[in-house]
């Protein structure tokens, strides 16, 4: 019977399609060597499907168990022999091999998506059949089984689709939470254990093997049925045969009658007053009572609540952030839409065919209400839900910040950011899946096809359609900053909000045509033919549909034409730039910037920017320079350019925004030559519409906004010479865009002479740059503070210059700040400029900067510069930077600390990485080679983690590097490039940061800490401010361990020239108590080395490393509680370890402080047995 | 005044439901009778304005109900066929919202015209109950209440007593008669009993057509004469019906009474020798009549 229903067959046919174009978009879409029929691949996807297909499997399996009733054939089955039990079991047996069908359908899709054109080789493995076998019985079916389960259990007893609609949706909520639980950006490990067994999908038991992953290791290990995997599965699995035979044990065994309860008088409620009561009111009144009285609303919005709040604790994982309202309002979209979208669509088919299904329709039919009156009135009660349950999310949110004693809350931002920017895609939803309702009049096939709207997505991503104009109900997306407000993103929300309003009154018009009333309706032709020659009708759609496509047009050439977003594809341009510049002027000797004078005009409220400047170009070769290559970032304007001596531009790219310049007398070896010239930006005149899926920031990085302006001086000025930084290094991205597979790094005699990142630049002598900006904002920028002052028009001014040699880089800030300094004696002062929203982390700031200033001083020598600024810039630019003595960092960073809950640790690293970042990068240009990211990236963070490692209690510090280490070990599998040796790193700063700020701390346990810093602040002394040649990572190591006993230095190639990971742990621990009074511990530790190269492929090597091994009395595992602890290279595999002790230990730990790499970091201790 | 004229439909698959349909009807109680199946339901959804015919008009009062349903529906209650509630949802509660579909303009309070109506059909005392906890009767008699709302000129009630013990169903026929003193109430069965002596006029319609139209009287006269009745055993039936156009046949002890139609006194053979007598033809006998012959 089931293969007899439409539904059925669209599900197949949908859920064929959903895996086949999702398989292809990933494909189409992937970086880097993760396979799309790789072996987690496989698994992450075929949990989504689940997910995805919980309403329909509700709708599935719930038919049979209410069919008899709807029907009205209840008391014929019912009466005869069969017991109600095999009959639902037997029901239930077909429906679940209709699943079974769809996870076939979905594993089809999977599989030939693979198939499909256009996805580049690296990223499509050998096929393993057995990879889908597993996901299919370990994931898909049990999956599917346990919904299938739960509807049966709640539609069984209940008979009521609505019932089963409830549960899936609360089925959803539940999982949710549970993610939430876990925490979103920092996982809360000690609940790791609890939410991976609660989570009944598996998404989290499986990410336990998942998550140490390599991208080589994803491809080919399939998650072993083990451990936390095996027992949610086990549980789940349980959980849905008792609710199956459960809910088959609760199908009646007699048509169902009234609870003696409902027999009692009910309270009936009153309608309106009489004269408020239109039919339209009453309709509108009439179903929102109705669906509040229904217990699935009930339970939805309970669950919902819980949700909510659930999703306000996890959004303050987010940088340990206090619950301010735009973080909650944020979260709230992210988790909370997918679950309305599912409710709004089954409201929609409940409001069309209630009356049907319990058969009123013919008296409420022909009741004299229009069915303009009828269709309106659902539109309404629609649009009450979508609001119903954002004021919940208000609700919550607000309880939640109250609870959690915060008391800043911003109603106007609450129901502005809800109602007009994120409420509206779900009224267009509405709109939509009312009309499907009534035009498919199907209601299942409605449902999904309002799902496959929203779903369709998934495509248009992968065939980069970004623009929202193709998303039904999509708007131009940007985040809402504390700082910039809604900044200039409001023109394209606005055109965006009527471009869909009108759209939807266009979907809507038809649904409104296609309603109507009674039996055997017309056809969809007739009906619609029939509203057409009603003039009024006629005329909306007319209007709608000019005015819609006006709109769209006038969108098109507004964001396409005058405003394109992306302004312009950088990668391309930049694989251009290689293309025709690199051949020919990689190794061509260019002049350095050696000073740089300018004067920068911004204009926050226009949103451009205009600079005047000059550099002094110096020839640092030995032959003369004749020709320059001027370059400019994309989007910034360069004109006005005079050399003294003369020049003629012998070619202009204005595509690429290169110029080549003929010098009239050329530039001789050791003489310099003045460059003035002239940059600007300005807004398009149109309006960028944004997309949220397309990995784009918000605003280009020389883009000016209202309030919150951060721009890098090196993007607003122009470059000379070519730089290697316009070229791509990872070999999937140069295939993308046509270049030679492998990059090569320049040749080591060239190298030596670049400084990485900035080859146009040598030391700058002189740094001198006046901003002006607008009146009410403070300009900041690298360097002292010379003159401050108020231009006649109103304008603020500012000089800043630098006192000693220069990067020649440096943050260019303005905003509306609020200024606050710190002096300690001694010490630089440190000045914080914030917003005034964000005073309440301010001291803490200005504290943890000085200490971490008073930290690198005494360690690393006098501060590169006068005055240390931290200025707070809006989330429309990247993170955090800090050159010059200036410190930038957005308004999302720690500014919202809740300082209780962090303790204020985040604000104390980020202070101690900006004083890192400056200290290295302002004193040391590390040279354009090989390992340069050691020098570049690496020194600043290693040296700030060791000032942390001492900062910090050690308890802190051990969980904050655990947590460091699990993050780390997370983003493994998604790498997109082959991770390379410290020493050989050239592309990524990624792993140097991380895991090298972890590696650091080992190396300072062998050496000593202070041993340690004092290594790196000789070399620090002996390349400040020196070359070229510039100093490289090679020379970093020789002086490492130059300075190092010769013992410790195949730890230092581990650490610094291969790729390694240890696998600790403890396997036993027992105790006894010797004869001596004292207690005798045996334990085996398990100690293996691996080498990892390519993408991940592991090597196992001799362990042969000093480890810490300890005892503890207890769990602490605090160094008051330790009884022992000895340093001791083992060999690899198990080692057998007995100590004699005076008191009863109570733990036993290798390496305790995690201190190695270690992908599973939490088998390191162990309770001591006996 | 009700006037519907060649009224025709048809079903896809080629069903003829209503060919050539007319009636007219002024206050009183309409009986529309007929076998499942006839057309009758196809009939009450068009004058309800639920179906459109595929040609023909209906007029109430001056008022094309095809042309301008939602006029039409101001002046017409329906109890339909089968009659639905609504989950949770008390009698109170439901007339209401009816009411507020209507646009009552009663110009009182609406809770208690409510009452009034329920307890015009005995159902004053369960006013405050879900609808859900009904019996089949106290549906029907909300039913009605339901489609007396607003004081409609047409109310058309569709096989009102399927389900309703003789009691309910004799109340029911009073509720109907006091209610049809001020409009027309089109009431449509395949149940001789509920129109026998309680409508004024009778349309019998079979295959989609009106077979015969008028006041029961007069249609039970076009069968005076000629209907006899005949008492047999139960095992003679069959032979009866073999030689004997049978009308009906009900048990009467031991033995059967059977109606028969003969223009004549029916000779009988030994196989069917029984107790023979004349009666006076009644509505039964002229449905049985007719919609055997359509048959």
């Amino acid at each position: 019977m089931q293969y007899r229903r439409p539904l059925v067959w669209f599900c197949f046919a949908g859920f064929f399609l959903l895996a086949l174009s999702d398989t292809a978009r990933t494909g189409w879409e992937s970086q880097g060597n993760a396979w799309v029929n790789g072996a987690a691949m496989v698994l992450n996807r075929s949990i989504i499907y689940t997910l995805l297909a919980i309403p329909i499997v509700a709708g599935l399996i719930s038919e049979p168990f209410v069919r008899d009733r709807v029907c009205g054939v209840e008391p014929t089955i019912l009466t005869t022999p069969t017991r109600p039990f095999r009959l639902g079991l037997a029901r239930f047996a077909a429906v679940f091999f209709t699943l079974v069908t769809i996870a076939v359908s979905l594993i089809l899709g999977m599989v030939l998506g693979t198939l499909v054109g256009g996805i580049a080789e690296e990223v499509v493995g050998p096929f393993e059949w057995e990879f889908y076998a597993k996901a299919s019985v370990f994931i898909l079916i049990p999956n599917l089984f346990f919904i299938a389960s739960l509807v049966v259990a709640v539609s069984g007893r209940s008979q009521s689709r609505s019932v089963a609609f409830g549960a899936a949706i609360a089925l959803v909520a539940f999982w949710i939470t549970i993610r939430m639980w876990l925490g979103r950006d920092v996982f809360r490990h000690d609940w790791f254990t609890a939410c991976s067994l609660l989570d009944p999908f598996g998404t989290i038991a499986s990410s336990e093997f998942l998550m140490d992953q390599t991208v080589a290791q994803s491809n080919t290990n399939f998650a072993p049925i083990r451990g936390l995997l095996l027992w949610n599965r086990l549980i789940w699995i349980t959980v849905g045969i008792g609710l199956l035979l459960f809910g088959l044990n609760s199908i009646p065994v007699r048509p169902r009658i009234s609870r003696q309860r409902r027999l009692a008088a009910s309270r009936s409620t009153s309608l309106f007053p009489v004269s408020l009561r239109t039919p339209l009111v009453t309709l509108v009144y009439w179903e929102l009572r109705s669906f509040w009285r229904q217990p699935s609303t009930r339970l939805v919005l309970g669950l919902m609540g819980f949700t909510l709040w659930w999703s306000a604790g996890s959004a303050v994982t987010h940088e340990f952030s206090l619950p301010s309202t735009d973080l909650l309002i944020h979260d709230t979209n992210y988790f909370f839409g997918q679950t309305l979208i599912l409710v709004v669509a089954w409201v929609a088919s409940e409001l069309v065919w209630r009356d049907r299904r319990h058969r009123v329709h013919e008296l409420v039919d022909v009741q004299p209400t229009g069915e303009t009156t009828r269709f309106v009135a659902k539109l309404i009660v629609l649009f009450g839900v979508v609001a119903t349950f954002w004021t919940l999310a208000i609700a919550v949110n607000m309880v939640y910040q109250i609870a959690h004693g915060y008391f800043k809350i911003e109603p106007g931002l609450y129901l502005v950011d809800t109602f007009i920017f994120k409420a509206p895609y779900y009224l267009w939803f509405a709109v939509l899946a009312l009309s499907l309702q009534t035009v498919v009049r199907h209601r299942y096939i409605a449902i999904v096809l309002a799902l496959l709207v929203t779903m369709s997505e998934f495509l248009f991503d992968a065939l980069h359609w970004y623009h929202p104009m193709f998303r039904y109900g999509r708007v131009s997306h940007f985040w809402y900053s504390l700082m910039d407000g809604y900044g200039h993103f409001g023109t394209a929300h606005r055109w965006m909000l009527l471009y869909w309003t009108l759209g939807a009154i266009i979907v809507g018009w038809f649904g409104w045509a296609n309603f109507t009333r009674g039996v055997n309706p017309p056809s969809r032709r007739t009906l619609t033919r029939s509203r057409l020659k009603n003039v009024g009708a006629g005329r909306v759609l007319a209007f709608a549909s000019v005015a819609f496509i006006a709109t769209g047009v006038f969108i098109w050439y507004q964001s396409t034409l005058l405003a394109p977003w992306p302004p312009r594809n950088e990668d391309a341009l930049n694989a251009e730039v290689e293309r025709r510049y690199g051949e020919s002027w990689r190794d061509k000797p260019q002049p350095r910037v050696v000073a740089i004078r300018g004067v920068l005009d911004l204009y926050p409220a226009q949103r451009r920017f205009e600079l005047s400047g000059e550099f002094t170009l110096e020839n640092q070769f030995d032959g003369p320079i004749e020709t320059l290559l001027l370059l400019v970032s994309p989007g910034v304007s360069l004109d006005d350019i005079a050399i003294a001596g003369g020049a003629t531009r012998l070619a202009i790219d204005e595509k690429l925004a290169i110029e080549t310049w003929k010098l009239r007398r050329p530039i001789e070896p050791g003489d310099s030559a003045t460059m003035s010239f002239r940059t600007s930006v300005s807004p398009p005149d149109g309006f960028a519409v944004h997309a949220e899926n397309d990995r784009l920031p918000e605003v280009a990085p020389v883009e000016v906004v209202g309030n919150g302006t951060s721009l890098l001086n090196l993007r607003i000025m122009p470059a000379v010479g070519y730089t290697d930084r316009v070229e791509h290094k990872p070999a999937w991205k140069r295939r993308k865009y046509g270049l030679t597979e492998t990059w090569k790094p320049p040749a080591a005699e060239v190298a030596a002479e670049q400084g990485h990142g900035t080859i146009h630049l040598g030391w700058v002598r002189s740094f001198e740059m006046t901003i002006r900006t607008d009146a009410g904002q403070t300009a900041l920028h690298g360097g002292r503070l010379v003159k401050a002052w108020t231009e006649p028009d109103g304008r603020n001014a500012f000089r800043y210059r630098f006192e000693r040699p220069a990067r020649g880089w440096s943050n260019v800030v303005s905003a509306r700040f609020q200024e606050r300094t710190f002096s300690r004696e001694g010490l630089p002062n440190v000045e914080v400029y914030f917003d005034p929203q964000h005073e309440s982390t301010v001291d803490r700031w200005g504290e943890e900067l000085q200490d971490a200033l008073e930290y690198f001083t005494e360690t690393y020598g006098e501060p590169p510069f006068e005055t240390f600024r931290l200025a707070e810039h809006s989330l429309h630019y990247e993170g955090m930077g800090s050159r010059g003595g200036l410190a930038s960092c957005s308004e999302i960073l720690s500014w919202k600390s809740d300082l209780e809950a962090s303790g204020g640790e985040d604000i104390r690293r980020r202070a101690a990485l900006m004083m890192g970042m400056t200290w290295w990068g302002d004193q040391v240009i590390p040279a354009n080679t090989r390992g340069a990211k050691i020098i570049h990236s690496g020194l600043p963070f290693w040296s700030a983690s060791l000032y942390l490692s001492q900062a910090r209690t050690p308890l802190v510090d051990r969980s904050l590097r655990l947590q460091a280490m699990q993050e780390m070990f997370r983003s493994r599998g998604g790498m997109t490039d082959q991770e390379s040796p410290f020493v050989a790193e050239f592309k990524d700063s990624t792993q140097i940061r991380t895991k090298g700020s972890i590696q650091i701390l080992y190396l300072a346990h062998l050496l000593g800490r202070e041993r340690l810093e004092q290594i790196l602040a000789a070399f620090l002394e002996r390349w400040r401010f020196q070359g070229p040649p510039y100093p490289t990572a090679v020379m970093f190591l020789d002086h490492l361990k130059a300075e190092t006993p010769s013992q410790y230095h195949p730890q230092i190639k581990d650490l610094f020239e291969k790729v390694t990971l240890w696998r600790c742990g403890v396997s036993a621990a027992e105790c006894v108590e010797s004869e001596a009074g004292g207690f005798r511990l045996t334990a085996n530790v398990e100690a293996r080395k691996f080498y990892t190269s390519g993408w991940g492929e592991e090597t196992e090597a001799e362990f042969l490393t000093p480890v810490t091994i300890a005892v503890y009395s207890d769990a602490s595992l605090s160094p008051e509680s330790c009884l022992w602890t000895e340093d001791r290279v083992l060999a690899s595999g198990t080692n057998l370890i007995e100590v004699e002790l005076e008191k009863r230990p109570a733990y036993f730990a290798i390496d305790p402080n995690h201190l190695l790499i270690d992908p599973n970091p939490f088998d390191n201790f162990r309770r001591v047995g006996g | 005044m009700l006037e519907a004229t060649g009224l025709h439909k048809t079903y896809p698959g080629n069903v003829l439901a209503l060919e050539d349909v007319s009636l007219s009807a002024e206050n009183g109680l309409y009986g529309l009778l007929g076998p499942n199946g006839a057309g009758k339901s196809t009939l009450m959804r068009t004058l309800a304005t639920l179906q459109l015919p595929d040609s023909g008009t209906v007029t109430l009062d001056e008022i094309d109900v095809l042309a301008e349903p939602r006029e039409a529906r101001r002046r017409i209650g329906y109890l339909p066929q089968e009659l639905g509630v609504y989950p949770r949802t008390t009698a109170r509660e439901m007339l209401e919202y009816l009411c507020g579909l209507r646009e009552l303009s009663i110009g009182r309070s609406i809770r208690a015209y409510v009452e009034e109506q329920l307890e015009r059909v005995g159902l004053k005392d369960v006013v405050d109950r879900r609808l859900d906890t009904f019996s089949g009767g106290m549906r029907q008699r909300f039913g009605i209440a339901a489609a007396f709302l607003g004081d409609p000129q047409l109310v058309i009630i569709d096989e009102p007593t399927a389900g309703l013990d003789p009691l309910q169903r004799r109340d029911f026929q009073l509720m109907l008669a006091e209610s049809a003193n001020e409009c027309i109430v089109l009431l449509s069965t395949h149940i001789v009993e509920d129109l026998a002596g309680l409508c004024e006029h009778v349309t019998l319609i079979d295959g989609g057509r009106v077979v015969l139209s008028g006041a029961p009287d007069i249609i039970e006269q076009t069968l005076a004469g000629r209907v006899w009745e005949l008492e047999i055993g139960f095992d003679r039936l069959s032979v009866v019906r073999d030689s004997l156009r049978v009308l009906s046949w009900r048990p009467s002890g031991r033995d059967l009474k059977v109606r028969l139609y003969s223009e004549e006194q029916p000779s009988l053979s030994k196989d069917t020798d029984g107790d023979l007598r004349p009666v006076e033809a009644d509505l039964e006998d002229v449905y049985a009549f007719h919609v055997e012959a359509g048959t």
